[in-house]
């Protein structure tokens, strides 16, 4: 089924819910539409985007697979889309992390599972992980574009990649780029310092950040939960190739739990429709392989 | 803040109540159109924002999904600008009910503003003041401001901003597909006409120049009141544009102020 088939189908039947315990995190469950409900999947935000997800792709996400059985919980963390901020006091992710928490208990008070699955890309692939780690009832992770340090093997495609570029050629031979524009602030006097980078881009490689998300990853590998982790040609600043984060996090055992996938032609947001599908389309796969109907 | 589902059972459309937080002496309510596709997205933040603001200042505010947008029912292949009127209708209907309120006032922004003319246009008697938001004012212009947003997208891909014939022959936009009925349908705007038949209170706040502006500036003529101007630009960001990262999440909090000082 893709997004322009849908019309077809029987509206699924969606309720707003404040979960937490101030009821304010706003979240849209879209309930199964089969009999017996699988497992439950909980959608979390990407960066600062509300539940609907870039493009809508989270709501027709969550009619997909309420279709298939799978109850399905959209929500905001606190400060964003409709979700006041939680906590003056605590961090973001840890007030994000009790939150995720808060929307589990819901479904397992409210549909009696006791098993869910999450789904992120970037910030929100961070979350999955990290809380999966520390909640035995989260039985898979689909991380879309999660962060993970640069390797070896990253930088030495990226530097072969840029070398391949026309424009680094033309732009040494016509004094333009970054390269010379920090010349030209070092030893040129009134020159403006070049912004370095497109963003302040994180940086994972040190050996704490790196103990740091082996002991997370594997945590949430040890808690035996499947994990499904899909990579963009997106983010070509963070990882550009299949094997990274098995390259990054040598020290995790993933073993046979951990489905790895690269898209290099898709953008970080899956911003082409029928690049939206070929997600949509493995994500229904790994689910039925995963967490198979019982119908 | 209360979110809620309203509407009818085919059309059901997703909203969210601000009670007021201060009493005004009377009941006053405003209603939030939204604009569309990937412009919808960006502006939600700002759109909330707006809403608290206003409920600050003691109105009761409504904003909400048209059909087939945000958390409503529907594609988005399913938008069609009557639907969308219709949904306008509904919410205020919705928030008259909700507010004892006897009129509304509808602030639109970008396509939104578009859509809340025709209904302020035609429904004059519900409608008490009309804040156009960055408006969309031709149809052609808007089209060709979509399309160059899909062009100007930086992904770093190539564009397959139209669909093959055998899938359609639609389009896509920003990661929105709009099919080809849809486009013809919005190149059709031109709110100009109905500016005549406009309650008496309105205005337009700008933050972006557009070449139609001067057009309205004209239709405007010499029903200018000085001290009530009906349009006015603004120095700040678009509420609807994400130029990523450099405004990534910012919000016109001048145009919001502003738009707060106007209704009060």
């Amino acid at each position: 089924m893709n997004e322009r088939q849908e019309d077809t189908a029987k509206p699924p039947r969606e309720q707003v819910v404040l979960f937490g315990a101030k009821h304010s995190l706003c979240g849209i469950v879209t309930h199964s539409a089969t009999k017996v409900p699988r497992i439950p999947i909980v959608v979390l935000n990407t960066g600062i985007i509300h539940r609907v997800g870039h493009h809508r792709m989270y709501v027709t996400l969550a009619r997909r697979w309420a279709a298939q059985g799978h109850p399905v919980v959209r929500f905001d963390f606190g400060g964003i889309g409709d979700s006041p901020v939680q906590s003056a006091e605590l961090p973001p992710l840890d007030a994000n992390l009790i939150s995720i928490g808060e929307v589990c208990d819901w479904l397992e008070s409210n549909l009696g599972q006791s098993q869910f699955v999450l789904i992120g890309l970037c910030s929100g692939a961070d979350h999955s992980v990290i809380y999966a780690g520390q909640d035995k009832r989260v039985a898979g992770v689909v991380l879309v574009d999660p962060t993970i340090p640069r390797t070896f093997q990253f930088f030495l495609r990226d530097t072969i990649r840029r070398m391949m570029r026309p424009v680094v050629y033309l732009n040494l031979l016509t004094a333009r780029g970054s390269t010379w524009a920090r010349l030209r602030h070092r030893f040129g006097g009134h020159a403006a310092e070049p912004r370095d980078g497109q963003f302040a881009q994180p940086q994972l490689e040190s050996p704490e950040a790196i103990a740091f998300l082996e002991q997370t990853y594997q945590k949430a590998i040890t808690n035996g939960g499947e994990m499904l982790a899909v990579f963009t040609g997106g983010h070509s600043f963070q990882h550009n190739y299949r094997r990274q984060l098995w390259d990054a996090l040598p020290n995790v055992k993933f073993g046979k739990q951990l489905d790895l996938r690269y898209f290099k032609d898709s953008d970080h947001t899956f911003t082409y429709v029928h690049h939206r599908e070929r997600l949509f389309s493995l994500i229904d796969d790994w689910l039925d392989k995963k967490f198979p109907s019982s119908d | 803040m209360s979110p809620f589902f309203f509407g009818t059972s085919k059309r059901r459309l997703f909203g969210v109540y601000h009670p007021p937080r201060a009493s005004r002496g009377g009941e006053r309510a405003v209603v939030l159109c939204a604009p569309w596709g990937h412009e919808y997205i960006y502006a939600h933040r700002s759109m909330a924002r707006l809403a608290i603001t206003l409920a600050e200042a003691g109105f009761h505010v409504l904003r909400f999904d048209y059909y087939g947008t945000g958390d409503s029912g529907g594609n988005s292949t399913d938008v069609d600008l009557a639907g969308c009127r219709a949904d306008i209708g509904m919410a205020i209907d919705e928030l008259l009910d909700m507010s004892g309120a006897e009129r509304v006032s509808l602030i639109g922004l970008r396509l939104g503003a578009a859509l809340a003319v025709e209904v302020a246009a035609t429904e004059r008697g519900r409608i008490d003041q009309l804040v156009l938001w960055d408006p969309v004012i031709t149809g052609p212009e808007y089209v060709t401001a979509l399309f160059k947003a899909a062009l100007n997208m930086p992904i770093g891909l190539a564009d397959p901003r139209t669909i093959s014939a055998a899938r359609g022959g639609d389009h896509e936009i920003c990661g929105f597909p709009l099919t080809e009925v849809q486009r013809r349908e919005i190149a059709g705007i031109d709110i100009l006409p109905f500016l005549p038949k406009l309650p008496k209170r309105w205005f337009a706040l700008v933050t972006q120049p557009l070449g139609s502006h001067d057009a309205l500036r004209s239709a405007l003529g010499g029903t200018e009141c000085r001290d009530d101007p009906h349009f006015e630009q603004i120095e700040d960001c678009a509420a609807w544009h994400e130029n990523w990262p450099q405004n990534a999440g910012n919000v016109p909090t001048d145009v919001i102020a502003r738009i707060g000082a106007w209704m009060t």
